[in-house]
């Protein structure tokens, strides 16, 4: 009876043992999922446009990991050129633009690139944009490599 | 004598009221001048007299700017989709960049943006156009963007991010930030303009 006993105790710390190590490893590969987790684009759309002049998309981008990210360079094919720009406004009212420098985006993160603030610049269209077409970016990141979205053209 | 007096000061007084009420404060009065522009389909178009008669939301715009324009765009036509009599209205737009924004550029920017015959799209020749501009006191100025990518020929404005509203003598009466200003904030100056 006591031998039995001992062989009970002994089964279930080895179980004890076995259950303990298989959440260990959930927990690592759980948070390994999250360390590799996605950088979300989100809310994409871009404005109207004529072949050979230029229009502007717009989006949002979530770091859904727990390190840091950048952005470091946005390619398609329905323009020449595509880089981040913003626009200003200065105190007299006056509007300029110009080339804004790739964001770093912390863990957790969410930028929005808006009318009249970041946006991505595509420049030398080459082809007309119409609402209703859509047209494919792809956003490289340092650490999470190349995402392709597809934005809808359309209508503010 | 008194009397007199008084009479005349009080004729006075009516006839600077009446003075008053007939030249209401213009920022730009245009009655009297004249520019030949010429409209999408390359029609002559004489600002302001052929908008004469009429109200007219103008505002300032070019075809190679995708974000602001595209916004003052959009807001003028938010502004009459919320007007609910757009009768003896006009929505006008002119370029900034009469260079590369000729006629048929325009007309290409008035189809990609669904906008009716309601909407007037003006350019014309670089002189014209830029000494109107002065008049009105609107900025446009050339900046060359050296892309991060490439060197680039390509040119962008710095501009002013103006709405006017015009009255029906051609004197412009109001003036808003033409990107955010609410559509119901220039409804209510237009409609007192009636």
């Amino acid at each position: 009876m006591t031998f039995y006993r001992h062989l009970l105790l002994l089964l279930s710390v080895i179980v004890l043992f076995v259950s303990c190590g298989s959440e260990s490893s959930g927990n690592k590969e759980s948070q390994n999922e999250i360390v590799l987790g996605k950088i979300e684009i989100t809310d994409g759309w871009a404005r109207p446009g004529m072949q050979g002049s230029s229009s502007a998309a717009y989006l949002t981008i979530v770091n859904g990991t727990e390190s840091p990210d950048s952005l470091i360079g946005i390619f398609t094919e329905v323009a020449e050129v595509a880089e981040l720009h913003g626009s200003y406004e200065n105190d007299a009212g006056i509007i300029s633009m110009k080339p804004a420098t790739q964001p770093i985006l912390k863990a957790g993160e969410v930028v929005r690139f808006q009318p009249g603030g970041l946006h991505i610049m595509l420049m030398e269209l080459n082809r007309d944009l119409a609402a209703g077409d859509s047209l494919q970016l792809t956003l490289e990141f340092a650490e999470a490599g190349r995402k392709k979205v597809t934005l809808p053209v359309k209508l503010p | 004598m008194i009397s007199t007096i008084r009479s005349f000061f009080i004729c006075l007084l009516f006839s600077g009221v009446l003075i008053s009420c007939n030249s209401p404060d213009a920022l730009y009065d245009l009655s009297d001048e004249s520019y030949s522009l010429l409209n999408t389909d390359s029609t002559t178009v004489i600002f302001p007299d052929d908008f004469k008669g009429e109200i007219a939301v103008i505002s300032f715009v070019y075809t190679h700017c995708p974000d602001v324009c595209t916004i003052i765009t959009a807001n003028m036509k938010n502004i009459q989709s919320k007007l609910q009599d757009t009768s003896g209205v006009q929505f006008v737009e002119i370029s900034f960049d009469p260079e590369r924004d000729t006629p048929s550029v325009l007309k290409e920017y008035k189809e990609l943006y669904r906008l009716n015959d309601q909407f007037t799209f003006l350019t014309g020749d670089t002189a014209t156009v830029h000494s109107l501009l002065n008049k009105l006191n609107i900025v446009a100025r050339k900046t060359r963007i050296d892309s991060l990518q490439q060197d680039s020929s390509e040119y962008f404005m710095k501009h002013s991010n103006t709405i006017y509203l015009m009255d029906e003598s051609g004197r412009i009466r109001a003036e808003y930030p033409a990107s955010f200003v609410p559509p119901k904030n220039v409804i209510e100056d237009l409609k007192k303009l009636r």
